[in-house]
């Protein structure tokens, strides 16, 4: 009987605690929408998509292709002569300095830096299940695969 | 007898009191903790990053977001 009176004297206030604590852990994943037009993410894109115009035709013939980490390589760095693979990195080195300031942007612009190595681990996954038939990519053990055609 | 009744009573009262403020402690501080966490929002950065990349890469596979959009066009 004692205890019944000291759990109903307490309960509102555990309540109350559960209403302001709990309401924004319920409504975090609602509510969240990354803002990816910022200025800063705006410019990158706009590089990135610039670039891809000049990176297609290796992503094409397998010279370069994305890797598990949100980035894109070279597949086999031997097999271009001098002058091709001279370009090919540095469109690389461009483009993997533009795909790090992109994720780490967004995350910026929302205002959470710390989400980014999730943010980038999304990125890589995105990147890879999109990624057209024929193109390669690289998994997480360093084994370049061909992406195979949907249902293939 | 009375009295050792009431002393009872009393220590009933106390470790009630106890308990209860014990678990209220516990599940705020529980639950202050998961609020400064946050869980990470998957599906809210899955449809941002596709539509970063029809952005970037319109001529690659569309995304879960350019899909939902095509099926709903008029």
């Amino acid at each position: 009987m004692n205890r019944g009176i000291v759990t109903r004297r307490w309960l509102p206030l555990m309540l109350l605690g559960l209403c302001l604590l709990g309401a924004p852990v319920s409504h975090a994943e609602e509510d969240a929408d990354f803002n990816v037009n910022s200025p800063a993410v705006m410019a990158i894109r706009k590089s990135l998509g610039e670039r891809h115009a000049l990176l297609k035709e290796y992503f094409h013939a397998g010279v370069v292709g994305f890797t598990h980490e949100g980035l894109i390589a070279i597949r086999e760095p031997g097999a271009l002569v001098q002058e091709v693979r001279s370009r090919v990195e540095l469109l690389v080195v461009e483009e993997n300095k533009d795909l790090g300031t992109l994720y780490r942007e967004i995350v910026r612009a929302n205002g959470r830096p710390d989400w980014e190595p999730q943010f980038k681990q999304v990125f890589a996954e995105r990147w890879i299940s999109r990624t057209p038939a024929g193109w390669y990519y690289r998994d997480e053990s360093g084994t370049w695969l061909k992406k195979s055609a949907p249902g293939a | 007898m009375k009295r050792r009744k009431m002393w009872v009573k009393g220590r009933a009262v106390r470790r009630a009191k106890g308990w209860a403020i014990g678990w209220g402690v516990a599940v705020m501080l529980g639950l202050s903790a998961c609020n400064s966490i946050s869980f990470f929002p998957q599906a809210a950065a899955e449809k941002a990053a596709d539509r970063v990349i029809d952005d970037i890469h319109p001529d690659n596979a569309k995304g879960e977001t350019a899909k939902a959009l095509e099926a709903n066009k008029p």
